[in-house]
């Protein structure tokens, strides 16, 4: 694997978790302000 | 909820967060490649902040922990659990990336052996165990309890981790910034300092978003009707 796939692969999962955590985040409070 | 003010709070310390992120990820991937781990160095930028940020969460777990036993209030248990919850996304990230980048500079993706590895997956899995053991709780007073104990013993972890490649000679390298100066190039060193404060911007934001939600469903779920409350006893009957 050539080393900026590895240095690639590195930064998309972490930018792609810190993502989908606020993502996710940003869900469940819109929900809750939806129903409260 | 309140939307207006904390929405625009919240807005203006997402939209710095953001900022200062995309500022940290180009600095550290135009950082020169390293005289031995050449590119595979950048990871470092991601790494560090990473396990810098699990360290940091925990700590405050610790702090809302040992608050709540003090003042027995839950806004201080919603602080821990909402940090461990965060601590355990970045202690997952510092593992993955170090895996990634052990495979090409080590050899291995992980070794049980390394004092460093070893540690922070035993690290990992304990504040899981938090947030199970949470969860599993029959009621807001019993999880915070329960959890505050652990929450204030598995802190003891994060200097055991921090200092593991002092204590013992393993495979991970020793700290790259000390008190007596930096092992890296200055280009290196600023990138770094501009990434862990992006991090740590990061945890506050997702910190504040987090305690939002838990007090929402926390005021949801005592605003929902018991079973069986409505049931009128029969006459004879007392409550004891």
């Amino acid at each position: 694997m050539p080393e900026s796939a590895v240095v690639g692969l590195s930064y998309a999962v972490t930018y792609g978790l810190i993502i989908w955590y606020g993502a996710r985040l940003y869900r469940r409070m819109r929900r809750l302000r939806d129903r409260g | 909820m309140k939307t207006g003010h904390v929405s625009m709070t919240l807005k203006v310390l997402y939209a710095i967060t953001a900022l200062v992120v995309i500022a940290g990820a180009v600095l550290a991937l135009s950082t020169p490649p390293e005289a031995v781990q050449r590119t595979y160095a950048r990871i470092l930028h991601i790494h560090v902040p990473s396990a810098w940020l699990a360290f940091l969460a925990f700590g405050v777990t610790a702090f809302g922990s040992v608050m709540w036993r003090l003042r027995r209030r839950l806004a201080w248990d919603r602080l821990a659990a909402s940090s461990a919850e965060i601590g355990v996304l970045f202690t997952g990230l510092a593992i993955v990336t170090g895996a990634i980048w052990g495979r090409p500079v080590w050899g291995v993706f992980f070794d049980w052996g390394d004092a460093r590895m070893a540690s922070t997956a035993v690290m990992f899995l304990v504040y899981l165990g938090y947030l199970a053991l949470r969860r599993y709780s029959p009621s807001p007073e019993a999880a915070a309890n329960r959890a505050s104990i652990l929450g204030i013993v598995a802190v003891i972890q994060v200097p055991l981790v921090y200092f593991s490649v002092n204590l013992f000679r393993t495979l991970h390298q020793t700290q790259s910034i000390r008190p007596d100066g930096a092992t890296m190039d200055r280009s290196m060193v600023a990138a770094l300092l501009v990434n862990l404060a992006a991090f740590t911007l990061l945890y506050v934001s997702f910190l504040a978003a987090r305690m939002i939600v838990a007090r929402e469903e926390a005021r949801l779920v005592a605003a929902r009707p018991v079973a069986g409350a409505a049931v009128i006893s029969p006459p004879g009957l007392s409550d004891a």
